[in-house]
């Protein structure tokens, strides 16, 4: 249950309370309001039960001669507490009322916080010291209703892509029709079958459909250099090596049962975008900007290195780069490399994005947007793995962020087909 | 006291509920969140803003940020043991039934607990923006979808699409440091 991990942040000490305060949404103006207005209800009720008291109390130690109070003031405390228990009564039944009464996506008075709504039982109280177990009642939910409202949107897009997940069962119902006429000699429209999501993807792309012309090329420079990093540094193109040119390595390579020596070979490699390491790794820090921190060495994640020469050992703990820099020229380890014609089964995973097929721009701000792109299935069609062939386009959902004034990609989220439809669906519209 | 907005409000009592009123909301929260409903919380809210204005007024302005957070707590100490007590059958306190009550918490769970807190909010403080905001106000603020992006300028399916991403992500780091999600 996803909201058992959370229960983990309460009881909070102050330096976590002072974190969760980071998070802590700003009220509306209309809860501001009424938080306020019930505050100053108590803080008045209060102050009137004080003086009743304060009242009484000096009136019995005025003097000798016995005083009677008006009956009014005598009633007035009296009259305060009726007043205030009038008021708590009426906040219960509508309080009461309000239970009964689940706020859902379309109230005109949704919450701007909502308590936890499941059944719970937890031993708690830990600062206290002893145990407690709570028992909580849930009651109707926003979350549960913007479940449905969310199933609700995705029932609609089933409907217009009829069932999801395959290519064959799939279907976008942007029907194209097409005229005849009928026996009375009017036209009438008759409609054609309805238009695949890949073939909406290939009809989009001829027509040249484009979107925000100013963050699509935003978007194209940044994914070309992504494109351009992940071969250097990840997957290497076949046809670039020069196997004229190689040397070999010792690697103490981890394995399942422990570290085992092997010979690994470097191969001179002639990338068409970069010819040094010190370029790959400007290019790097400037497109990926989430972990610049990172790139400080040029290692993490990206394997690019400038010390390994022939003879070199690597062990099991050492960073161990794919390309790396030797005597002022480029060399990578082949065993990745896409393309490979002694390998046909299975190509390494790697990028293409199809520049030229829908791109689907979403702002968020000023600093940041997002792109619905598709990139190559490098494995469609290969019969070994049946799983990676469902469809000839992998589905890129890629974040960027502004950073210290220039755009660099933050993420690249590999979606789902699904997950792509409902965006094209969301862009291009329903048809009627 | 001056109340500018002719609504019986002192301003006053409106510039302490805007400087520390989400301080005071993530205390009642944090303790109250499993416990009671939103109703309650609010509730306990207006009760400790009430016990600000009033010590304001015994020992000036100043009292409320040395005690906001104190009143805060206590209270929702207060309600969390009013709230849970209405499960819990009373016991009299010399019956030998009480003596068998005993702390299950020990203080290595104490230890253990605020250490797994600890963890939890570094790595989804790992995940960047806005996936850590989304994160907590979706899953542990329970808030909707489209209030956060009101909030983010971003959509509601954004939202929603970051949420559950930002999730997998949370389970998987999680998982790697050994901690069931």
């Amino acid at each position: 249950m996803k909201k058992d991990i959370f229960n983990r942040l309460e009881n909070a000490g102050e330096d976590d309370m002072m974190e969760l305060m980071k998070f802590t949404p700003e009220f509306d103006s209309e809860t501001a309001e009424r938080l306020l207005d019930r505050s100053e209800q108590k803080y008045r009720a209060r102050k009137k039960d004080e003086a009743g008291i304060r009242d009484e109390y000096e009136t019995e130690i005025s003097g000798v001669e016995t005083y009677r109070r008006p009956v009014w003031s005598r009633a007035l405390p009296v009259a305060a507490s009726l007043v205030l228990l009038a008021g708590v009564a009426a906040l219960t039944g509508n309080l009461l009322r309000d239970r009964n009464d689940p706020v859902g996506p379309d109230d005109p008075n949704p919450p701007v916080i909502a308590a936890s709504t499941e059944d719970t039982t937890s031993p708690t109280a830990a600062a206290e010291g002893t145990t407690e177990a709570t028992d909580v009642t849930g009651t109707g939910t926003s979350a549960e209703t913007e479940e449905t409202a969310t199933a609700a949107a995705e029932t609609v897009v089933t409907a217009v892509g009829q069932g999801s997940g395959t290519a064959a069962s799939a279907a976008v119902q942007t029907v194209t029709a097409a005229e005849t006429t009928k026996a009375d000699g009017t036209s009438a429209v008759t409609p054609s079958a309805p238009e695949t999501p890949e073939e909406m993807i290939d009809r989009l792309g001829r027509e040249g459909y484009i979107e925000d012309p100013e963050y699509t090329a935003i978007a194209k420079d940044l994914l070309t250099r992504y494109e351009n990093i992940y071969r250097v540094c990840c997957s290497p193109e076949y046809s670039y090596f020069d196997f004229s040119d190689s040397f070999d390595v010792t690697y103490n390579e981890p394995g399942m049962d422990g570290p085992a020596e092997r010979t690994v070979t470097f191969v001179r490699y002639n990338d068409p975008d970069f010819s040094s390491y010190a370029e790959i790794h400007d290019c790097l820090y400037k497109t990926l900007v989430k972990d610049q921190d990172i790139y400080e060495n040029g290692i993490g994640e990206w394997g690019i290195g400038n010390n390994i020469a022939p003879g070199s050992y690597i062990d099991c703990n050492d960073p161990f780069p794919r390309t790396t820099e030797y005597n002022g020229k480029l060399y990578a380890n082949p065993e990745h490399c896409r393309n490979n014609p002694e390998n046909v089964e299975y190509n390494p995973p790697y990028t293409e994005f199809y520049l030229d097929k829908p791109m689907f721009i979403e702002h968020e701000d000023d600093g940041s947007f997002s792109v619905w792109v598709l990139s190559k299935n490098c494995n469609y069609g290969q019969t070994s793995i049946p799983e990676l062939n469902e469809h000839p386009y992998c589905f890129n959902h890629v974040y960027f962020i502004k950073h210290n004034g220039a755009w660099g990609v933050y993420e690249n989220w590999v979606a789902t087909f699904d997950e792509y439809v409902n965006a094209m669906t969301e862009h291009i519209g329903i048809p009627e | 006291m001056k109340d500018s907005t002719n609504t019986g409000i002192p301003e006053l009592h409106r510039q302490l509920m805007d400087q520390y009123g989400r301080y005071v909301y993530t205390i009642i929260y944090n303790k109250l969140r499993s416990t009671g409903t939103k109703e309650d919380i609010e509730e306990c809210f207006s009760d400790v803003f009430a016990d600000i204005f009033t010590a304001v007024d015994r020992e000036g302005a100043a009292a409320a940020q040395k005690l906001a957070g104190t009143i805060a707590k206590r209270r929702a100490i207060d309600y969390y043991r009013r709230l849970s007590g209405r499960n819990l059958r009373s016991a009299d306190i010399s019956s030998e039934e009480f003596e068998g009550i005993r702390s299950d918490i020990s203080v290595e769970e104490i230890s253990e607990t605020n250490e797994l807190r600890s963890i939890m909010l570094g790595l989804i403080r790992s995940l960047g923006e806005p996936d850590s905001t989304i994160l907590i106000q979706k899953y542990y603020y329970d808030r909707r979808s489209a209030d956060i992006a009101e909030a983010l300028s971003m959509s509601a399916a954004a939202v929603r699409l970051r949420s559950s991403r930002a999730l997998k992500k949370l389970r998987s780091l999680l998982a790697e440091k050994g901690i069931a999600g």
